[in-house]
């Protein structure tokens, strides 16, 4: 399907390199074929605010604006609802939680910045980062009072994070999340719309923004519908599409190594077509070519899959990554995404995680049952996982024993792991092993938008009655994002966007 | 005036005007005999065949691996799923003749209620498709109410969309009807 994608959208592509560079060239001005026309068009419907999108960030915005008494209407391209929040793995990074407090851990939104922009290698919009991390607390607690989201009572690690803060939805799946906020949209009286896609953001010749063209029943598969329909958005348009991983063709015009040969763990759909439509319009572009690999992922299964519940968490934090070639270790185990990709691609193959038989205790309930035997692998000895991935086996004895040195030390002298002082000797039988090789996972960049979640053009001033939020925002993770970050951005700035999407004077 | 004249015509040709009454009434006997003639071969599945552009989606329920077919096993037809009135019937007729159609022919949307209102008992499909291991397509993490058509397509080739994901051991043991 990627390849069928990727064709169909390579002609759009080109020509959205030509309406960017023309877009740079003037300088702004609402892209023509938008402006010029807007007085003539007959407006099939209309709402306050228009919301492009049904993952966590337009749900968010949607909620807001509806909540601040605005007449809110959500488009969705797809099928179904979601995105991918809805297959997303449901976690949430919080400074200063209720979880945190009851385990005693000292945490402050200070120190999720710190690990944002350090994983972000400090190209990250800072504000924008403070912001999320100060609204972290905040949101959760939203989550829990106005969604009625239902969280886990234990908290997880992902790698990037200098402490343990991170919720997890009890169901294990951003549904969690998604169902309870599409339910509260329903109680709003908010209509979401399926096979909808929004195709065109319509502007007047003082590039305000007027609402979209819409194609009705459209479907993904045969990227086809009935016809345009012309909403009004009397205030605001907030755009919340997502990323664009899943398209080959746009995203190798960023990054030309991700390729077809690339798996990728997002939704089909996540195209960047909305996003495509924004820059159209001259809005800034920001980091597009920041296209984050998931390390953990593994090459005996497509896309996300199921092993990334292994070795995101316990299998980094209890266990240890090798070069089968050479038996070593290559990274920090529980190091940021790009740190670990980067380290697996060098490499030229897939690495290999193993934990033994007391780190696999850790692992939660059900997911080893799943992946026994089709990504994951059990053996009696080191000597029996070394020849089956075919490392060599005195080279890799020696590695976990030097590694079961620093464990029994506290400090990791090689990779600083910062979890060592938690971490088991990896000594008793049976091991168990993953192979992982990276996958496209997130779009870092998106379109420029201030603080208000309004969305910026080539003047870096703002695009009037344009916001966007979620994964089609750029700069915010800057060159890498940190595991359940997303989910945080996403819903505190899709929030940001609906409440002030909802206070814009209307122009008609 | 205008008034006069009309009574005068009535007047005047007053045969005429019961021939036509008669004609008019003999036509619209012959007319709804016709069409509950219609209406009733209609009934036929292989009627449908007339205009030719419905051969596949009739072949796929008369004889093939498709989930049409499955229930045309079960003595279901055409109208189990598809507007039988007459208005939809005649609508359909009109546009075939005059050309006013999409070959193909666009898909047709049906929610997950239209299935449910046959298929009523959904924990029953649920409990039979739960083969252990958490990996049940009917009793999904990611959805609560995922639409039948999301997966199941009655004339053309299903897809599990689980597996875009997932690598199910169950779906290798599904009909050829299915795209895994
Ligand atoms: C498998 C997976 C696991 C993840 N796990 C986590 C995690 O545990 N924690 C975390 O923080 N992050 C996680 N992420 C990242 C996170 O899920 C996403 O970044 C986040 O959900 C993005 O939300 P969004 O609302 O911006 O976009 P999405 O949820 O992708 O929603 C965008 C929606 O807009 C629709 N759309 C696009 N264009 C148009 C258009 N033109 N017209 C109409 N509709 C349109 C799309 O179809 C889509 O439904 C994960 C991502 C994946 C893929």
């Amino acid at each position: 399907m990627a390849k069928e994608i990727g064709r169909r959208d390579f002609v759009k592509n080109m020509a959205l390199t030509g309406a960017a560079l023309a877009g740079a060239a003037a300088l702004g001005g609402c892209s023509q074929s938008s402006a010029s026309d807007s007085s003539s068009i007959k407006w099939d419907e209309e709402t306050d605010v228009l919301v492009i999108g049904s993952g966590f960030a337009g749900c968010a915005a949607a909620i807001e604006a509806a909540l601040a008494g605005a007449q809110v209407k959500v488009l969705e391209k797809m099928d179904i609802t979601g995105g991918n929040s809805r297959i997303c793995g449901g976690a949430m990074a919080v400074a200063e939680s209720p979880l945190q407090e009851k385990e005693g851990i000292q945490d402050s939104p200070e120190l999720l910045v710190e690990d944002m922009l350090k994983a972000g290698l400090g190209l990250n919009h800072v504000e924008k980062v403070r912001m999320i991390a100060e609204k972290s607390l905040e949101t959760l607690q939203w989550t829990m009072d106005v969604l009625k989201v239902e969280w886990s009572d234990q908290m997880m690690w992902p790698g990037g994070h200098s402490v343990m803060r991170t919720y997890r939805a009890a169901n294990n799946s951003g549904s969690g999340i998604l169902e309870p906020a599409l339910a509260k949209l329903k109680e709003l009286g908010v209509p979401v719309e399926t096979n909808m896609k929004m195709a065109r953001i319509i502007c007047d010749e003082n590039r305000r923004v007027q609402g979209v063209e819409a194609i009705d029943r459209y479907k993904f598969s045969s990227d086809s519908g009935s016809g345009s329909r012309y909403i009004k958005a009397r205030k605001a348009v907030v755009l919340a599409g997502g990323g664009f991983g899943a398209n080959v063709a746009l995203r190798t015009t960023q990054d030309p190594r991700l390729t077809e040969a690339i798996d990728c763990t997002n939704h089909p759909g996540c195209t960047g077509d909305a996003l495509l439509e924004a820059l159209k319009i001259d809005a800034l572009p920001v980091h597009l070519s920041w296209i984050q690999l998931g390390p953990w992922a593994s090459p005996d299964e497509k896309g996300f899959g199921l092993t990334p519940f292994f070795s995101t968490l316990e299998g980094a934090q209890w266990g240890i990554m090798v070069d089968p070639s050479t038996g070593k270790r290559i990274i920090n185990e529980m190091g940021d995404r790009k740190q670990k990709s980067d380290a697996i691609l060098a490499t030229g193959h897939a690495a290999v995680m193993f934990v033994d038989s007391v780190g696999i205790q850790t692992v939660q309930e059900g997911v080893v049952d799943k992946i026994l035997n089709k990504t994951m692998w059990e053996f009696d000895s080191l000597d029996e996982l070394a020849s089956h991935f075919e490392i060599p086996a005195d080279a890799l004895k020696q590695e976990v024993a030097r590694y079961n040195s620093f464990v029994a030390n506290g400090e990791d002298l090689d990779f600083h792991k910062q979890t060592i002082k938690m971490a088991t000797l990896i000594e008793k039988p049976p091991f168990y092993a993953v192979r992982l090789w990276p996958k496209v996972h997130h779009c870092m960049g998106g379109v420029m938008t201030d603080l208000e979640c309004k969305v910026m053009d080539f003047n870096l001033e703002i695009i009037k009655g344009l916001y966007a939020a979620g994964e089609i925002a750029g700069g915010t993770h800057g060159a890498c994002r940190v595991g359940s970050c997303a989910i945080l951005d996403s819903l505190v700035c899709g929030r940001v966007a609906g409440q002030n999407a909802a206070q814009e004077d209307a122009w008609a | 005036m205008e008034d006069k004249s009309r009574d005068s015509n009535h007047r005047r040709y007053p045969g005429k005007n019961r021939t036509i009454l008669i004609v008019a009434l003999l036509a619209v006997v012959l007319a709804s005999g016709t069409a509950l003639g219609l209406v009733k071969a209609s009934e036929n599945p292989s009627f449908c065949t007339a205009c030719h552009i419905m051969e596949p989606y009739y072949q796929s329920w008369d004889n093939s691996c498709l989930l049409a077919h499955v229930h045309a096993e079960e003595g279901l037809t055409c109208h189990e799923c598809h507007d039988e009135s007459l208005g939809a019937k005649a609508q359909e007729g009109f546009k075939y003749v005059t050309g006013d159609y999409e070959e193909p022919l666009p898909q047709l949307d049906f929610s997950r209620e239209d299935c449910l209102e046959c298929h009523t008992d959904f924990e029953e499909v649920m409990v039979s498709t739960d083969h252990g291991g958490g990996e049940n397509p009917h009793d999904s993490p990611h959805w609560e109410d995922m639409e039948c058509t999301m997966c199941h397509s009655m004339h053309g080739q299903s897809q599990v969309y689980c597996t875009q994901c997932h690598d199910f051991e169950w779906a290798e043991y599904l009909g050829e009807n299915w795209n895994y």
